[in-house]
């Protein structure tokens, strides 16, 4: 997944998520439900572009809400909690760089927006009983009683599937081979030239 | 004159060798140097860095060993026709790390679990599926990767045409290969999480030599629903 990809989506998912809900056995998605993803798939203009929540984040959403019943009031709030962090953009949007495509990038944010942002997000989370943290990398959402049930992380989509060889113990092993073959040869070449002499 | 015009030479090319000596080889272990600790730093401040992120880190997860299972087999022939639909309300959402199925290709010989997410732990355990992806039976997507040293070794002698099978305790699905293809594990192009038809992509990492490093090429594996019961989103 694109590095550049703003955490505000996350939070924006977390924010949905921010209502009592209660868990249910899966079934299509309600009326409420499916206004909340309506609102999530659409586009919305931001700083004179138009931004869309990435399908792999609308899809993970639409996998929660097939697990809970939203209320049409829980919805009001959630919508109303997605309109408000847009709002929250809105205001520093002199200062998003569009990264490209139709994906902002909200690294020229000041700290505080960031960390208020996220923040908003935990506290909505935290209603729910759900955990959503960042740990310097990813975004993830979890049950906060139950860590192992995952709703959310914007990790990349494609894993690795290989062998985990470090790259860099790779490159490390490489330059030291590197210095001792280069140191070898000079070592060779002026013990021949001394030969010579 | 020839004597001193080989004597000039003599000192030109000791010069050389002392320039090269006293200059080039220090300066190149210098870059060596350089860059082992650019290397070594790399790795502590990156670590340091990484613990700084975890400011935010209020409660960390702390995943289980254990992969649960809800799968069951379900009875011989059970709803393999299309047009059998099961209720969506009738079945167990699978959490994230458990097991939910079972793929298998017999072209190939392949045959491992399923697992509702795509962690570290659910590929040591069987094929994950990537939670932006949907359920088995739901009308659109579904997105599976499997260690190439583990599970799916034998991916890369899929052909189209090949039967992969999927087996749930809601049913049976089959879908007929109708494509191979080897991306970039960058390349978006190479999945759509976005159709809405019932779909499945299977992918392993791709390397014709051992490699070092991460791979970067993946082996995705596309195939298009042929029979199995679709879920009832309104039942």
């Amino acid at each position: 997944m694109k590095k550049a990809l703003i955490a505000f989506f996350s939070m924006a998912l977390a924010v949905m998520m921010v209502l009592p809900v209660s868990a249910s056995a899966p079934a299509g998605l309600n009326e409420n439900e499916q206004r909340i993803m309506e609102l999530i798939r659409s586009k919305n203009p931001l700083a004179g572009r138009e931004y869309i929540v990435p399908v792999s984040y609308a899809n993970q959403a639409e996998n929660f809400f097939l697990q809970v019943d939203v209320t049409a009031e829980q919805a009001d709030e959630i919508i109303g909690y997605i309109q408000k962090g847009i709002d929250k953009l809105k205001l520093r949007q002199d200062v998003i760089r569009a990264a490209g495509g139709d994906v902002f990038n909200l690294r020229g944010l000041a700290y505080n927006d960031k960390k208020d942002i996220l923040e908003y997000g935990q506290k909505a989370c935290a209603v729910v009983g759900l955990n959503l943290i960042f740990d310097g990398t990813n975004v993830v959402i979890t049950d906060a009683k139950d860590n192992s049930k995952l709703y959310f992380s914007d990790a990349p989509i494609i894993k690795v599937t290989g062998m985990e060889t470090s790259t860099n113990t790779a490159m490390i092993v490489g330059i030291v081979l590197a210095v001792i073959a280069v140191g070898g040869a000079v070592a060779l070449v002026i013990r021949k030239r001394r030969q010579m002499a | 004159m020839g004597e001193q015009t080989r004597g000039s030479a003599t000192v030109r090319k000791h010069h050389k060798r002392r320039w090269m000596g006293f200059v080039l080889t220090p300066l190149l272990f210098v870059i060596l140097a350089a860059a082992i600790l650019y290397e070594l730093l790399f790795l502590l401040v990156g670590d340091v860095v990484g613990y700084a992120g975890m400011a935010f880190l209020d409660n960390p997860p702390v995943l289980s060993d254990e992969i649960r299972s809800i799968f069951v087999e379900p009875p011989e022939q059970s709803g393999e026709d299309t047009g059998v639909s099961v209720a969506l309300s009738e079945i167990e959402f699978p959490s994230y790390d458990t097991i939910y199925g079972r793929i298998q290709i017999d072209s190939v010989g392949i045959d491992c679990p399923l697992v509702y997410g795509d962690s570290d732990k659910a590929l040591l355990n069987g094929a994950g599926q990537y939670i932006g992806s949907y359920l088995i039976g739901y009308g659109g997507t579904t997105l599976i990767a499997a260690h190439k040293n583990l599970h799916f070794e034998k991916l890369p002698g899929v052909k189209p045409g090949d039967l992969v099978t999927v087996t749930t305790s809601y049913g049976v699905y089959r879908y007929k290969v109708v494509g191979t293809a080897v991306k970039s594990d960058a390349d978006a192009t190479a999945y759509d999480l976005s159709r809405e038809d019932e779909n499945i992509i299977l992918y392993t990492c791709y390397y014709e030599k051992t490699p070092v490093g991460n791979v970067k090429k993946r082996f995705y594996v596309y195939g298009d629903y042929v029979s199995g019961p679709m879920l009832d989103k309104d039942a």
